[in-house]
This record gives structure tokens, C-alpha cells and sequence, in this order.
């Protein structure tokens, strides 16, 4: 597992961050775990007890309305990933969390976590920096839905590149809310 | 004063009034507007957080030449273009007053320089942003109900909306037709 990389990403969200802090980070991060292809993380309903760092492979997040998958999150390696809303208000989750490859996480409970923000600063404020990260993409992604066909590839290819090597087209697909037919036309002309 | 030193708080029983002095002398700058007035407009950077006195407000983006309503304000909420205010890049948004409105503002300098020297302080602010993120994610799940849910939802849990927002401005918040909107609260 590569520790190097979730340093880094920590550091990227608060470059206050010491080594001793890092460290007592680390010595919560209790959970390891491996998810088979299409396999759940979570599942609606569910309560989310923890947070994961995706070591490798890619999830979904996708809720079930009238019938009709909608994907609304995807997330890759080296990333942060959990159901948010759940996790922070301890309710019922509406979503399904679903490995899109084969996957390993690290983890933290949630009572680990809520203990280690507590007692040390600097994680305090890393993960209010990484809230106000996740508002301001949420927020982005309702405008990328305004746009074009083309934009929103195009938008997206911009700002998550990976998202194109690691995720299977026609999640990305669904994700922009296309059929997985203009999504191949249109990325063809991006090309 | 005392009506912000009471909503500041409500949102976390932990802080003192010492915790909120440094915060509240710099929360210098008060407006007041007239009906349709604008605080805020598309392009501009947003600089400062408000905190509503008096009067309530909407919050829209255009979307090919439509208004769509996102967000409403009323007494006592803090109110500004959260993002443009986060990233300081220019907001999408309009922030336009539904009546006779007063609010007073922060800068956002000062506003971080105090966040930051009181561990306390910031913590409200990341547990407000929280939220402000799981309001954005239920709004996005309210929109894909029906037109029936969606108007039951609102009511259920902000039924005081139908009193102070005109209804044509609910209609383009739930996004659909004002005819549909009151169509939808007949049948309920």
C-alpha cells in the first residue's frame, strides 16, 4: 500500500501538517479492506461507520429513484470516499457504494476519526478544508450538468483525467447524464 | 447585535461570549435594500458573508436566459455566494432582495484572520459548511422526486416558504411550472 501517496494528498489539503500529526492519523487508520468488481461498500439504507483512501480501483455512488440507477459520485485512487452525508449525520444512507473494479481501501471509524479531529488541530482543519472542497465541487458538478453534451466531457476531462483511464466508459456515461452512445460520438470529436 | 450573538450561538452551545467578541466587532458592514435590490451579482467576487436583520432574499443562476431560484434567505440565516466566497472566483449567482431587507457583512479577510486564531470558531464554520454541502445534496435528490413529492417535501419540512416567498419563485426553486406548483398544493 502506498502511504507515500495519502501523505501527500493530506498534505495538498492542509501543508501545515507534521509529521507527528500524520502519525497519529496513521495509528487510526485501523481498516483494510478489498472489494470485488461490483461488490457494495455500502448499501441504502445502511449507516456509513467509516472513511475511506482508495488504494485501487474506482466506486460509484448511485441512488435507485422510480426505477432508474442515477450515478452521482465516482471516485478513484488516491482519493477520499465514503457517503458523506451519512457518515456526518448518521442517517440512513440512499445510496449504493459499488466497486467498478477490483479495489483496496484503507479506513477510519467514524468514532476514530471524530476523536483524532478533536484532538489535534491540524487534522481539524484539514478536513474543514476538504469540506469546503466538497461543497464547492458539488455545487460544480449541479452547474456541469447545465451544459452541453460536449462541455461537460470536455469540463471533466479538465478537471478528473483520471476518471477516463480508470472508470468504465458508460459509468462516466451515466454520470454526465448521456447515453453511453453520445457519450463515445461525442468524446470521438473531442479527440 | 444581539439577534447575530444569538444565531452564532445556535449553532454551537460550546461558544462564549469572549469566543464571539473578536468575531462580532468586525462584522461592520450594514446594508439595507430595497425590494429587488441586488447584494450580490453574476461575475462579481464575493468578499464578504452577511447575516440577515431584517427581510428575505433569493438566490438564482441564469440557465439559458431562465432564472432557476436555488437558494432563499430569511432573518437571521447567514447569506452570501458561498462558493465565489470559498474559491474568490466569480459567482454564477445573483442575490436579489424579496423585500425590504438589512443585513450586515464581514470581510472575508477578517473573517479567516478570526476563524483562524480560535480553534472553537473554526470548528462552527467547517460544521456549517458540512451542512451547507448536505444541504446541496438534498436539494439535488429532491429535484429528481416527482412534482407531488416535491412540493410534500417542502412543506413537511419549510412550510413557512409558502408564507414569505412568492409562489412563482417556489415553483422555479422545485423547478416546474408556477400552473403545476399550485395545481400540486390544491391536490394537497
Amino acid at each position: 500500500m502506498d502511504i507515500q501517496a495519502i501523505k501527500t494528498y493530506f498534505r495538498t489539503k492542509n501543508p501545515d501538517l507534521t509529521d507527528a500529526d500524520l502519525g497519529l492519523l496513521f495509528s487510526k487508520i485501523t481498516i483494510h479492506k478489498k472489494i470485488k468488481r461490483f461488490d457494495y461498500l455500502l448499501k441504502e439504507g445502511e449507516i456509513e461507520t467509516n472513511m475511506y483512501f482508495i488504494l485501487k480501483g474506482a466506486f460509484r455512488s448511485y441512488i435507485v429513484q422510480n426505477g432508474q440507477e442515477y450515478c452521482d459520485v465516482l471516485r478513484c485512487s488516491n482519493e477520499i470516499y465514503c457517503d458523506y452525508v451519512s457518515f456526518i449525520n448518521q442517517t440512513p444512507s440512499r445510496y449504493y457504494l459499488q466497486a467498478l473494479s477490483a479495489t483496496e481501501l484503507l479506513g477510519i471509524t467514524r468514532a476514530d476519526y471524530n476523536q483524532v479531529v478533536l484532538d489535534n488541530w491540524n487534522i481539524e482543519r484539514m478536513w474543514r478544508k476538504e469540506t469546503e472542497r466538497l461543497y464547492i465541487y458539488r455545487v460544480a458538478r449541479d452547474n456541469i450538468l447545465r451544459l452541453s453534451a460536449k462541455d461537460r466531457i470536455k469540463n471533466l476531462l479538465q478537471i478528473r483525467p483520471a476518471l477516463f483511464k480508470e472508470v468504465s466508459h458508460k459509468y462516466i456515461a451515466s454520470y454526465l447524464r448521456m447515453t453511453p452512445e453520445t457519450f463515445s460520438r461525442e468524446l470521438k470529436l473531442l479527440k | 447585535m444581539l439577534q447575530i450573538n444569538t444565531s452564532l450561538k445556535l449553532l454551537s452551545s460550546h461558544l462564549t461570549d469572549d469566543d464571539l467578541a473578536s468575531l462580532l466587532q468586525k462584522w461592520t458592514h450594514k446594508i439595507t435594500l430595497n425590494r429587488f435590490d441586488y447584494l450580490c451579482k453574476t461575475g462579481q467576487i464575493e468578499n464578504r458573508i452577511y447575516y440577515i436583520n431584517k427581510g428575505t432574499f433569493r438566490t438564482y443562476s441564469l440557465d439559458k436566459g431562465i432564472e432557476k431560484d436555488e437558494i432563499f434567505g430569511f432573518p437571521n440565516d447567514f447569506y452570501c455566494s458561498f462558493v465565489s466566497f470559498l474559491t474568490q472566483e466569480p459567482t454564477k449567482n445573483n442575490i436579489q432582495a424579496l423585500s425590504k431587507a438589512e443585513v450586515i457583512g464581514i470581510n472575508r479577510t477578517d473573517f479567516y484572520q478570526v476563524i483562524l486564531s480560535n480553534r472553537k470558531l473554526e470548528r462552527v464554520w467547517r460544521q456549517y459548511t458540512e451542512q451547507l454541502f448536505i444541504q446541496r445534496v438534498e436539494r439535488s435528490l429532491l429535484l429528481r422526486s416527482t412534482s407531488i413529492q416535491k412540493v410534500k417535501l417542502l412543506l413537511e419540512n419549510k412550510a413557512e416558504i409558502f408564507q414569505l416567498i412568492p409562489n412563482k419563485y417556489i415553483a422555479s426553486y422545485l423547478d416546474m411550472s408556477p400552473a403545476t406548483l399550485s395545481r400540486m398544493l390544491k391536490q394537497l
